[in-house]
């Protein structure tokens, strides 16, 4: 390590102040010492003197020069080791050469890429260091280059797929010529290859930007709640009217364009994202070239460590979208509440109106059997035209080719521009057409599109409806008639009834008053000429002539409970029970019968028909019972199984319950005649009378023990 | 009008059942003259001295018609009708005889105007009781109305 120039220049004054010491030693010695001193003696002083004052000039002068060069050599070999560390330490390789190119220093990446050692290298001749001969000739050349231009060099290879920037700077020696080149190849793969990533996603996003309809962004919003672009993508001019790069410098210069009433709801938005975080879309107005415009945004905010807040969306233009969303509306609303033919005439109405177009025309494919006669068949027109009218399609047209039928139909319709979409039924079938028509250029294309599409298919649903609720009405149609002719079948099967009935009840029993009639008058003219057999048959023909007649009536009986309508009233069992039982004591006043009635036996039903009911089960009951000395007869009501029901009970002969089931149809007995009268007709008819009042009628009882009938006049709930 | 006599006009198509109420009528001891026509059409000549009884004696009119519902040409119901409309025989009484029991019959028969209603029964011994009832009321105890025929 060389001194310092400070300490040089330090010693160097020594060498003066040596000198003036020395001069100075002689003349002290000259002017104090020598009186005092023999020549001799002052010689020696003088020797002493000097002596001492040159011992100390080598200690103070000598000294310090020598340690001064020795450390001077070291510190050069230092320096050196220094050097090579630091040029070993560059993560790329790096050498020094002389003018002959011969190898000073080299670091151990240069070594890595030659593939040999740091020691090798140097002291070898750069040309025999590089192994491909071309490169090293290569690169001699640009040494020798800048051995004549003094001037730093770069180059640019490439070396085992790694891309090397290499600098060659020269160092001129004391002759002014360049003595040596130092080379330093810098390792710039990995920010070449970063650089050409950034490049291409930079490529990739001004792409996807240039070719989107709107435009995306960045805005940061501060705590102070300051708004700044950071970034919008150049689509933003076709959306607002503004540049990007005037949106970023300025973010105020797009508060004049925003519809005013729309403002302060972009604040209250804005600041409830910062506040929530939660992703937002919504839509304002901004006013560009003096027409209204619907910019539609979608942006997520996301806080950054400051706490300042950035959003990252998407804006665009909604025009287009909003107006037809408000054209959709307005014939959906529009065309709501109507069915049928009324539908077809308010989509007409209202899709001229929402697409101001000059003719709407909604019609019907009517397609007979055979394809050549197809045919349109208007459901509505707009204007409307007072008749349905048929266009018949010629048999060459493809109705699939939308163009070649909307030309077809402006030459026929002698309107200028059609545009149509094909009303498509469910199993896929073209049914029918939505068509427009306007004499002028075709505007708003991809809304008459989206709304024909949708009308198209509104229309289709209809059609469908149509032409289900006509099957339905058909069907109905068809019901009703057949439920007429039933009903007329059935009023003429109640008639004959009627009729018979009416014929039994006059023509059947004349003859029988006949025989009844003239019976007795045999008997009572010509008694006296019969014996007693010839008088006891006479008895027995009448007898029976009696007993048919009240058959007779009993049967007519039954007919009349089963027709009718049922008029439902308050009727009081009991007391219908009390009169039939007054009747029967007044018929048979030698008969004992306790009879027991419940007060109020109220039900509602048909007064005529629950008389008949009564009346039966009454007589019934006092049939049965007519063989027991004292009989009881019971009427009341009571619940069983959870239902009020009416019972009427005797203590008379009663009934096997193997043959319950047989007791309420018509003409079935369970007794022999010789014991209790009756034909079987009674009970068939009380189990009418209640079942058509909806409720049941049921009965206990066992031989000897007595019956019990009970009935319900509800159905159950 | 004459109401001395007292006639009973007697409209029945069966003749067995005209020779059964005769009988019944005798038997009850009622003795006053029947006239029998046999059908509806016969019954309004006989009243309005029309068609083949033309000529008849109008003065005299019977003191009670009994009346079947089933009559060949003109039923029943119509003949009364005729009787109340015509204002000669509008007060005249009508009893109807039937075998009918049927409701609508009944309400045509009072819907018609006429004074009562007996069925027929089999038993002819209710039957003789019936028309002896019928024939002590209204040809003793019933006093027509006096008006002019």
């Amino acid at each position: 390590m060389s001194p310092s120039p400070k300490s040089i220049r330090t010693r160097l004054l020594f060498i003066p102040a040596l000198t003036a010491g020395v001069m100075l030693a002689f003349e002290v010695a000259k002017q104090y010492l020598k009186p005092h001193f023999s020549p001799w003696e002052s010689h020696l002083v003088t020797i002493v003197f000097v002596t001492a004052l040159a011992g100390f000039v080598t200690v103070f002068v000598v000294v310090p020069l020598a340690a001064s060069f020795r450390d001077s050599t070291e510190k050069l070999r230092e320096k050196h080791a220094a050097l090579s560390a630091l040029v070993d330490a560059a993560p790329y390789p790096a050498f020094l050469v002389d003018a002959s190119f011969r190898v000073l220093l080299a670091n151990s990446a240069l070594a890595k890429v030659l593939r040999r050692s740091v020691d090798d290298l140097v002291g070898t001749n750069l040309f025999d260091a590089l192994p491909e001969r071309e490169v090293a000739e290569k690169r001699v050349e640009l040494m020798r280059e800048v051995l004549r231009t003094k001037q730093t060099m770069t180059f640019t290879d490439a070396r085992a797929g790694r891309t090397y920037v290499n600098h060659l700077v020269p160092a001129l020696g004391g002759n002014g010529a360049v003595s040596q080149i130092a080379v330093i190849a810098l390792d710039l793969t990995d920010i070449f290859e970063s650089e050409r990533r950034r490049r291409e996603a930079h490529e990739r996003l001004q792409n996807i930007t240039a070719r989107i309809p709107g435009f995306v962004f960045e805005m940061h919003v501060t705590l102070e709640d300051e708004v700044t672009f950071r970034y919008a993508s150049d689509g933003v001019t076709d959306v607002v009217g503004l540049s990007a790069s005037a949106l970023m410098a300025d973010f105020s210069s797009l508060a004049p364009i925003i519809h005013p009433d729309d403002l302060p709801r972009l604040r209250v938005l804005r600041h409830a994202a910062v506040r929530d975080l939660r992703p937002q879309s919504y839509h304002f107005r901004c006013i560009v070239d003096g027409s209204i415009r619907y910019i539609l945004i979608a942006a997520a905010p996301h806080r950054l460590p400051d706490g300042s807040t950035v959003f990252h969306g998407y804006a665009q233009d909604g025009t287009r979208q909003v107006r037809a969303e408000a054209a959709l509306r307005a014939v959906m609303q529009g065309t709501a509440g109507h069915t049928g033919k009324g539908f077809f005439v308010v989509l007409a109405e209202w899709l001229a109106t929402a697409l101001d177009v000059h003719g709407v025309l909604v019609a019907e494919l009517v397609q007979r059997d055979e394809p050549e006669r197809r045919a349109l068949v208007t459901l509505a027109r707009w204007p409307s035209i007072p008749d349905a009218e048929r266009i018949e399609l010629p048999a060459e047209l493809a109705i699939d080719d939308v163009a070649a039928l909307a030309t077809f139909l402006g030459e026929r319709l002698g309107v200028g521009n059609v545009r149509l979409s094909p009303i498509v039924s469910v199993e896929g079938a073209m049914v029918g057409l939505v068509a427009v028509f306007d004499d002028r250029p075709p505007r708003d294309v991809d809304l008459v599109g989206s709304l024909l599409a949708v009308s198209s298919v509104r229309a289709g649903a209809e059609l469908e409806r149509r032409a289900a609720q006509l099957e339905i009405e058909a069907i109905n149609a068809d019901l009703e008639r057949r439920v007429h002719e039933r009903t007329l079948e059935l009023e003429a099967a109640i008639k004959e009834l009627e009729t018979f009935s009416y014929s039994v009840s006059h023509d059947l029993r004349a003859p029988l008053r006949s025989i009844d009639g003239f019976s007795l008058a045999l008997l009572e003219d010509y008694g006296s000429k019969l014996d007693d057999d010839g008088r006891k048959y006479l008895g027995i023909v009448r007898g029976e002539s009696q007993r048919l007649g009240v058959l007779i009536d009993d049967l007519l009986r039954l007919s009349r409970v089963s027709r009718g309508p049922l008029r439902r009233t308050t009727v009081d069992l009991g007391a219908l029970a009390a009169a039939a039982i007054a009747r029967l004591r007044m018929r048979e006043p030698h008969r004992k019968v306790e009879c027991e009635i419940a007060p109020a036996l109220i039900v509602e039903g048909d007064a005529g028909l629950l008389q008949v009911l009564v009346d039966n089960l009454v007589e019934n009951a006092w049939k049965f019972t007519s063989r027991v000395p004292a009989a009881h007869l019971a009427i009341g009501s009571e619940m069983v199984d959870g239902e009020q029901s009416v019972y009427v009970r005797d203590d008379g002969a009663g009934f096997d319950m193997a043959y319950a089931d047989k007791l309420f149809a018509p003409f079935q007995r369970l007794h022999r005649s010789t014991e209790f009268e009756g034909h079987g007709v009674g009970l068939a008819t009380v189990h009418r009378v209640v079942t058509r009042h909806g409720g049941r009628i049921w009965a206990e009882g066992r031989v000897g023990g007595g019956a019990t009938f009970r009935f319900t006049l509800r159905e159950r709930a | 009008m004459v109401m001395d006599d007292k006639s009973i006009l007697l409209v029945e198509d069966n003749p067995n059942d005209e020779l059964l109420t005769l009988r019944a009528f005798k038997k009850s001891g009622i003795l006053n003259p029947i006239t029998v026509v046999r059908d509806g059409v016969e019954a309004v000549d006989y009243l309005f001295g029309t068609g083949t009884h033309a000529g008849r004696d109008m003065s005299v009119l019977p003191a009670v018609v009994l009346l079947d519902l089933h009559l060949p040409k003109l039923d029943g119901v119509e003949v009364l009708r005729r009787i109340r409309a015509d204002e000669r025989t509008a007060l005249l009484p009508v009893v109807i005889l039937t075998s009918s029991l049927e409701e609508q019959d009944l309400v045509a028969s009072y819907a018609s105007g006429a004074n009562s209603y007996v069925r027929k029964p089999v038993d002819f011994i209710s039957f003789v009781q019936a028309a002896a009832t019928l024939g002590m009321y209204w040809l003793m105890m019933n006093e027509l109305p006096r008006g002019k025929p």
